[in-house]
C-alpha cells in the first residue's frame, strides 16, 4: 500500500468526515492521521466547520422590506405588458367572465403580433385568417384530457424552439400565454363553485381553444435567430 | 417586517367584499399558490412574507453581496409571480421557490461574468445590520464572512452542497459544470474556510 501524503489526506478529508470512504482507504487515512499532527488539526477544523455550517440560520431577514418594489414590478408588468388585473371584490363568476375576455384580448394581441412576423418573413404564407385556426377537430375540443394533452405537447414544442425565436417574440408569446393560464385557472376556480354553469364551461373550452391556436401559430413561426 | 406590518399595509375593507388579509396569512401554501396563480396579489404577498427570509439567505450566501442579494431576491419573486400559472404543485412551493432562486442567482452570475469578478468585501455582507441579531453566535458571523470571501465558484458550490444539501450531480446540472469540478470546488471551499476559521 502506498504512503499517503498530507495533500492526499486533505483531498479526502471531507469524505472521511462524511463516512464516504471505503474501509481500507479510511484505515489508510487513519494511519496517516495517527502520525501527523498537522492533518489531525485539519481534521478537527473540518469537523468544526461542519458543525458551524449546520448551525447557520436557514433564514436571514433583508435589511429593508423588499415587497413594495416587488409589488411595483408586478403591477408595472400588468400594465406595460398587457396583463390584466382582477378586482378582488368581484363575484367569482364575473371574474371568470373578465378572465375569458382577457383570454380573447391576449390571444388577439399575440395573434396580431405573430401574423405581423409571418407577413414580414413569408409574404405569401399566412395572409391572416379571419378566425382562429386551431387545427384541432371539434371532437378533440370537447374532451378535456385531449385538450390539455394537445396544449402540453405544443408547450413542449414551443420550449424546444426557444433558441430560434427572438427575445421579443418569446416575451410576447409567453407573457400572453401566462395571461391565458391565469384566466383558465380563474375560470376553473369559478367552475369549482358553479360546476353546472354552461357559460363557464364554454369560457373554459374557448380559452383552451385560443391558447392552442396561439401555440400552434407560435410553433409554426419561421426561425428568427 | 412581520405579520403586523402586513396587516397595517393591507387592512381589509369590510365593505369592499375583498378577501381579508388574515385569510391570506392563515391559509396554507397550496391554497395561497392557487390564489396567487390566478392573480391574487395579497395571496402572493403572504407567500412572500413566509419565504423571503430563506430566499434572501440563499441569495446572500450565493452572491456574497447584500445589495445584489436584495435585487436577486426581488427578481426571484417577480419571476415566481410570472411562473406561478405553470407551477403544477408537484413539489412544495418552498422547494419550487428555492430551485427557482438558485436558477436566478446562477443565471445572474453567468450573465454578468461575476464568477471571475468578486466585487464585494466580506464586511459588506455581514456588517452591523445582520450581526446585530442578538441570538447569532459570533462564530456563525465569522463563518458567514468567510463564505462571502470565497471565490465565486467555490462559494456557490459550498453553499449549494454543504448549506443547502444539494448533491454534486444536481449542482453540476444547475451550474453547468462537471461533477468532478463541483467536488474540486467544494474541497477548495472547505480548505479555504478551515484556514479562515483557524486564523
Amino acid at each position: 500500500m502506498s504512503t499517503l501524503t498530507c495533500d492526499d489526506v486533505m483531498e479526502r478529508l471531507g469524505e472521511l468526515v462524511d463516512g464516504a470512504l471505503e474501509e481500507a482507504e479510511a484505515a489508510s487515512l487513519g494511519r496517516h492521521l495517527a502520525s501527523c499532527a498537522a492533518c489531525r488539526h485539519e481534521l478537527e477544523a473540518e469537523r468544526e466547520l461542519r458543525a458551524a455550517t449546520r448551525a447557520l440560520p436557514g433564514s436571514v431577514a433583508p435589511a429593508r422590506d423588499l415587497w413594495p418594489d416587488i409589488a411595483d414590478r408586478i403591477e408595472a408588468g400588468r400594465v406595460v405588458r398587457g396583463r390584466f388585473g382582477w378586482p378582488p371584490a368581484l363575484p367569482v363568476r364575473r371574474l371568470a367572465t373578465a378572465a375569458a375576455a382577457a383570454v380573447v384580448l391576449a390571444a388577439a394581441v399575440t395573434a396580431a403580433y405573430l401574423a405581423g412576423l409571418n407577413r414580414a418573413a413569408l409574404p405569401v404564407a399566412d395572409a391572416g385568417p379571419s378566425g382562429p385556426q386551431t387545427g384541432v377537430t371539434p371532437a378533440q375540443l370537447v374532451i378535456g384530457g385531449d385538450l390539455t394533452t394537445i396544449r402540453n405537447d405544443l408547450r413542449a414544442r414551443l420550449e424546444e424552439r426557444r433558441d430560434e425565436l427572438s427575445p421579443e417574440t418569446w416575451s410576447v408569446v409567453t407573457e400572453n400565454l401566462e395571461v391565458i393560464d391565469r384566466a383558465i385557472q380563474r375560470i376553473q376556480l369559478a367552475l369549482e363553485e358553479h360546476p353546472y354553469d354552461n357559460r363557464l364551461n364554454s369560457h373554459l373550452v374557448a380559452a383552451y381553444r385560443l391558447e392552442i391556436d396561439l401555440l400552434q401559430r407560435a410553433t409554426r413561426l419561421p426561425a428568427e435567430i | 417586517m412581520g405579520v403586523e406590518a402586513v396587516v397595517s399595509l393591507r387592512s381589509p375593507d369590510p365593505l369592499s367584499g375583498s378577501r381579508p388579509v388574515t385569510t391570506a396569512l392563515e391559509a396554507d401554501d397550496p391554497s395561497l399558490v392557487r390564489r396567487a396563480a390566478t392573480g391574487d396579489v395579497e395571496a402572493f404577498e403572504a407567500l412572500y412574507r413566509r419565504s423571503v427570509g430563506r430566499v434572501f439567505a440563499l441569495c446572500l450566501r450565493m452572491c456574497g453581496n447584500r445589495s445584489l442579494a436584495e435585487d436577486l431576491t426581488q427578481e426571484a419573486f417577480v419571476r415566481a409571480w410570472q411562473k406561478l400559472p405553470s407551477f403544477r404543485g408537484d413539489s412544495a412551493f418552498a422547494t419550487w421557490m428555492h430551485r427557482l432562486t438558485v436558477n436566478v442567482v446562477l443565471g445572474h452570475m453567468r450573465s454578468s461574468g461575476r464568477r471571475q469578478d468578486r466585487e464585494s468585501a466580506a464586511g459588506e455582507l455581514w456588517g452591523p445590520a445582520e450581526s446585530g441579531h442578538g441570538d447569532r453566535p459570533g462564530d456563525t458571523v465569522d463563518l458567514e464572512r468567510a463564505i462571502a470571501a470565497l471565490p465565486n465558484r467555490a462559494r456557490e458550490v459550498f453553499v449549494l452542497h454543504d448549506v443547502e444539501g444539494y448533491k454534486h450531480a444536481e449542482i453540476a446540472d444547475l451550474a453547468g459544470m462537471a461533477v468532478g469540478t463541483s467536488k474540486a470546488q467544494l474541497n477548495r471551499a472547505r480548505r479555504l474556510l478551515r484556514r479562515a476559521l483557524m486564523s
